[in-house]
């Protein structure tokens, strides 16, 4: 298996955990509010796609400081590294600091966000004659 | 505007000290021996009436700076991460991390003031 095989396989593991966390609350947690790891596994999902792109274009990204250095460098991701920017740090307050987001602002602020960084990657991808990337569509999930 | 002075070295975090206190009032009032990520960014967005503070430290490896926001407008992000765009440039092979943190005025926020050196506190 190839390390962008890999990373996609991942992503589509890390979209079933989304959809667990995004379905029904069963009631020994009904007073739980999950939308910190929705966020932190949003931009997860985010950091894999790019992890995938980068390891075709010869990239080995082994910490949030290189991510942020090749977004911001290079061409291929200067137009969404300030969506994954926003992904990043909203999940460093949902996941450290407990930050409580609103579904609204979910589907509204981060969303688009994510699927701008997705779209971006899977045109790369496609560029390289990649097939068989996994279908990642998360808003409906949090919309049921 | 330009935000690198000339005489302001860009700040190397093995052979300099970080800044003491240097506290940011109006554009351009710096007078630091160096240049960090942290001065940078904070002459930049410090008028924006939805910050509450801008403090710098030096953590592990890298040079963090902690925006502590109100709320997070998307104008105000889309300024505050196009300026990172300019500051991976600027401060090229220096590692530092820009965190913004969206903290409710009803929580106070003295571990991250008496943590790091303050370049702006709007009180």
């Amino acid at each position: 298996m190839l390390p962008f095989e890999k990373y996609l396989a991942l992503v589509s593991h890390d979209l079933k955990l989304f959809d667990l966390v995004t379905r029904l609350i069963p009631s020994s947690a009904s007073k739980e509010d999950f939308s910190d790891w929705q966020v932190t596994i949003l931009f997860y999902m985010a950091c894999i796609f790019l992890k995938a792109a980068c390891s075709l274009l010869g990239e080995d990204v082994q910490d949030h400081f290189m991510m942020r250095q090749i977004i911001n460098n290079r061409q291929e991701f200067y137009s969404i590294a300030k969506a994954y920017r926003h992904l990043e740090e909203a999940s460093r307050d949902a996941r450290y600091e407990g930050r409580v987001f609103d579904k609204q602002y979910i589907l509204d602020r981060l969303i688009p966000k994510f699927n701008s960084v997705r779209d971006c990657i899977v045109d790369l991808l496609k560029q390289k004659n990649i097939s068989n990337i996994p279908s990642i569509e998360v808003e409906p999930l949090l919309k049921r | 505007m330009e935000y690198l002075k000339p005489g302001n070295e860009i700040y190397d975090p093995e052979f300099q000290e970080l800044p003491t206190e240097i506290e940011i009032s109006q554009p351009m009032n710096v007078s630091a021996q160096w240049q960090t990520p942290g001065l940078y960014i904070a002459q930049r967005i410090f008028q924006d009436p939805l910050i509450r503070f801008i403090g710098e430290k030096y953590e592990r490896d890298c040079l963090l700076t902690i925006i502590v926001l109100d709320s997070d407008p998307e104008q105000l992000l889309n300024k505050i991460f196009s300026i990172e765009q300019e500051m991976f440039k600027i401060f090229d092979g220096l590692r530092f991390d820009i965190r913004v943190r969206v903290i409710p005025l009803s929580e106070e926020i003295s571990l991250i003031k008496k943590s790091t050196v303050a370049h702006f506190n709007r009180n």
